[in-house]
């Protein structure tokens, strides 16, 4: 058995961490960063965990990506919880860091959901075996699996049943054991309502259609229409009975990578072009498969509007750089709509430095990031009174709306930029830069320098898209200003609060579980309600 | 630039960039930005019968150790693979360089048989397109030992293990000995990464002039600003920063950060302190390259592209250029 991790406490002192260990994705750059940045991000937990584990745990439902907080609550869990006193001073009970997590997974996709839970099942790396995240299972990890799979109405389980058989059975299997799932598959009704009716009385059913136990005689009730037409499916494919699958699939139930797959495996004879239009797709998935959908003739009908803005941005630079023309003024006009709903984070009046520099086009694995993250900030931010472009080269566009767009590309003249920008005398000039200055280093700072000297009193912030493992967060332009690293618009909020870690902790802890009884403690209890405690 | 190396060598449509162009960073190395000429509706190349670098293709080395083959997938023009091209990998096979530039036919494959292995203990061949490969150019001081004509010329395969030993020695944090270029680009794989990221391309940058500290030590241009976009980092990164690299953490010299003269005065001053001291610098730097006088002697053949051998009428300097058509040049890659 894997050894678990258990993280020694030292004698606490506020570590020196930033708002980057609630940033965190495990993409690198060229050569195999990610290693290291991953080693370093690691040891950032461990030390944060180790200060103050309420803080740790209550900080992870501040805006932040799903990974950090699938990692940091593979962390909680994998230390045991013991009675703290100093729980009743800020009015939290045992359970909140369970709530806590529970609310992180209620919160993102159901894909990236699963994804974090299957990391408490355990992770090898598919070269080496070497284990990666050592598998837990206490009473802990297996509730929250099986809380968040089951507590939830029967459209909404039908749908993840459909839609992730394969990661379901895992967990599950995981939750349970092999002992007990085997009992409860052969009708042991005690268990079954001990670990999952509790939560869901009718789940019987969906475990025989994720195990695949009796699914010829398998009769589902209203509730879980996608089940059956999965089954339905399944048999029409075996058969390779095409007429049947498409009549299944217009149905418009099924999600499209169950038809596709399903087509595939059985080599059925359909046009692709036809499971495009027909299979079922979130917003965003139907954003990401645009252009494969397009490709295959597809009349498919993408809702810009809803979408976020950095997936926009995104779509631009596709259109734009694939040179597609289609929806282009659309994908503009949703941009502009979405700029108008500002960020809560108010500057005061701001000139903006944007490094439009060639490294801002960020990493292989995560390309045009950093750029795409400094134009959704630049949009939503409030208060702007200038944006200066610092290198980048610009390119036509098909739109009349929007005739050029800045590309990233060039080296960066930073402390020319600086200089304009305090020519305009705002509250604060906002330079958004990977802290590369292509330029005789200093100089910028230097500039910095010389103005502070003369009696300018903007305030600086450098908000940093990259995250540098070297230097333990954001490389910094200025020595003695802090770099926000930022690698979601979404995140200045977490900036802030992490900012102001190191003076006031105390105050810190009080604000976080103000907001975990005023936020979590209410949408967790509602859904609990609602979704699950009520059919007990 | 008269008398400079570009004018001496043929490079009539290329220029210094402006002094504010020029980066340096704290380790004491500074890259002035070479520009071809004109305005971005210009040609952006030196030669419209160069395929673009992504044509260039490695095919791996199962010919043998020793033996590096590179295919052109372009059907119409011959491609240039870079001098020192070099290849480490995350394979159970031996990392390979070339030890001189090399050209390859349009449409085919070529073997170069004068190659050096730089992992002396790795058995293996490496195999063609992996993912895993990564490419730079070998560091600035074993350029230095390939400009040898007799060492560049020997087919034997192992011919840069004790000068890759003498590289990796004076490093404190490598304990292991050998011709094992991995020893040094493994662990510091992330710091060459960000420091090359110092020297990212200007506009229109089709070369480069490297310095470390005061000294000129490598003048690179290549076919075009599309080349250089693609290559820059392997010769930033692989060669001068290595190489740079190596001089810090083994204390052989002195960090020399350029330092800007105090600012005064109103904001135009300022942009005029600024802008004087960085051409004061490209100065400095045009009068160094016309310290060196080259030599080298071109092949008779038909070929549209022939590499030629440059070495320095005094010293150790050198390099590989290519010419077109007998006179016009298309790429210099200089160790000075």
């Amino acid at each position: 058995m894997a050894k678990k991790k258990v993280v020694k406490v030292k004698v606490p002192e506020v570590p020196e961490v930033d708002a980057s260990i609630l940033q965190f994705v495990p993409k690198g750059g060229f050569y195999n960063p990610t290693d290291m940045q991953m080693r370093k991000m690691e040891e950032l937990w461990g030390d944060f965990f180790s200060f103050d584990r309420i803080i740790f745990a209550l900080s992870t439902i501040l805006p932040g990506t799903a990974y950090s907080k699938g990692r940091m609550a593979q962390m909680l869990l994998s230390n045991p919880i013991k009675q703290e006193n100093a729980l009743v001073k800020y009015g939290l009970y045992d359970d909140f860091e369970y709530k806590v997590m529970l609310y992180n997974l209620m919160k993102e996709t159901p894909s990236r959901s699963l994804k974090n839970l299957l990391m408490l099942a355990g992770i090898k790396d598919k070269k080496t075996k070497e284990i990666q995240l050592p598998r837990i299972n206490n009473a802990r990890t297996r509730k929250l699996i099986l809380e968040y799979i089951f507590a939830r109405p029967d459209a909404s389980l039908d749908g993840l049943a459909v839609k992730f058989k394969q990661k379901l059975r895992k967990l599950i299997r995981h939750a349970l054991g092999k002992q007990n799932l085997h009992n409860i598959l052969k009708g042991d009704s005690t268990l079954f309502k001990l670990h999952i009716g509790r939560y869901k009385p009718s789940a019987m059913q969906v475990m025989q259609f994720l195990f695949n136990v009796d699914t010829e005689s398998l009769i589902v009730s209203e509730g879980f229409k996608k089940i059956a037409l999965y089954e339905q499916l399944k048999v029409a494919a075996a058969a390779g009975n095409s007429d049947d699958f498409v009549k299944i699939a217009e149905e418009k139930q099924l999600p499209v990578e169950v038809l596709i797959g399903y087509k595939n495996q059985a080599k059925l004879d359909i046009d692709l072009k036809k499971i495009y239009e027909v299979g079922q797709m979130s917003n965003r998935q139907k954003l990401q498969t645009e252009s494969a959908a397009k490709r295959t003739g597809a009349k498919t009908q993408v809702n810009y509007y809803t979408q976020d803005i950095y997936d926009l941005w995104k779509v631009l630079y596709h259109k734009l750089i694939s040179q597609e023309t289609d929806d282009f003024d659309r994908v503009i006009d949703a941009i502009t709509k979405k700029s108008t709903e500002k960020a809560a984070v108010n500057f005061g009046e701001t000139v903006v430095i944007f490094d439009c520099s060639y490294s801002m086009r960020g990493s292989v694995q995560r390309p045009m990031h950093p750029f795409y993250t400094g134009l959704s900030l630049v949009s939503t931010l409030d208060n702007i009174k200038k944006v200066i472009y610092v290198g980048g080269s610009f390119m036509n566009t098909p739109s009349d709306k929007w005739p050029k767009l800045i590309m990233p590309r060039g080296g960066t003249k930073l402390w020319e930029a600086l200089l304009q920008a305090a020519e305009m005398h705002p509250e604060t000039i906002l330079v958004i830069t990977d802290g590369y200055e292509n330029t005789v280093q200093g100089s910028f700072e230097s500039v910095y320098q010389y103005l502070r000297d003369n009696g300018h009193t903007f305030k600086l912030v450098q908000i940093n898209p990259v995250f540098a493992a070297e230097t333990s967060g954001a490389r910094r332009i200025v020595s003695t200003e802090p770099a926000l690293p930022l690698t979601d618009h979404k995140f200045l909020e977490t900036n802030f609060i992490f900012g102001l870690l190191k003076s006031h902790s105390e105050q810190i802890k009080t604000l976080l579980a103000n907001k975990f009884k005023d936020i979590v403690l209410k949408e967790v209890n509602q859904q609990v309600r609602i979704e699950g405690i009520k059919s007990r | 630039m008269s008398n400079s190396i570009f004018d001496q060598l043929g490079f009539t449509t290329v220029e210094l960039g402006e002094g504010e162009e020029i980066m340096s960073v704290e380790e004491g190395m500074t890259v002035v930005p070479i520009r071809i000429q004109g305005n971005n509706d210009s040609p952006r190349n030196l030669s419209r019968n160069v395929a673009r670098p992504e044509r260039m293709r490695f095919r791996g080395t199962r010919e043998g150790y020793g033996r590096m083959t590179f295919e052109n997938t372009d059907p119409d023009h011959d491609v240039i693979v870079p001098a020192n091209t070099m290849v480490l990998s995350d394979q159970s096979a031996q990392d390979h360089a070339t030890s001189e530039v090399g050209i390859v036919k349009k449409s085919s494959p070529k073997t170069f048989d004068n190659c050096c292995c730089v992992q002396q203990s790795q058995g293996g061949y490496l195999t063609a397109d992996h993912d895993g490969h990564h490419y730079d150019v070998l560091p600035y001081q074993l350029r230095k030992a390939l400009l040898n004509a007799t060492l560049r010329r020997n087919t034997e395969y192992g011919k840069l293990w004790k000068h890759i030993d003498t590289f990796l020695k004076p490093i404190p944090n490598i304990s292991h000995s050998g011709g094992h270029m991995e020893y040094f680009f493994k662990p510091y794989a992330k710091d060459l990464e960000d420091f090359a990221a110092q020297f990212e391309p200007v506009e229109n940058q089709i070369g480069g002039v490297v310095l470390f500290g005061n000294k000129v030590v490598g003048v690179e241009i290549m076919p075009s600003v599309e080349h250089w976009e693609f290559y820059w980092k392997w010769l930033i990164r692989g060669c001068y920063g290595a190489q740079m690299m190596q001089y810090v953490l083994s204390g052989s010299i002195k960090k020399s950060q350029l330092e800007l003269p105090r600012l005064s005065g109103d904001f135009n001053d300022v942009r005029r302190i600024i802008a004087n001291y960085m051409e004061s610098l490209k100065l400095q730097i045009m009068k160094a390259l016309t310290q060196h006088t080259f030599k080298g002697s071109i092949g008779t053949g038909k070929e549209l592209l022939k590499p030629v051998l440059l070495k320095s009428t005094k010293g150790d300097a050198g390099g590989d250029m290519i010419i077109e058509n007998t006179q016009s040049p298309v790429y210099l890659s200089l160790v000075l």
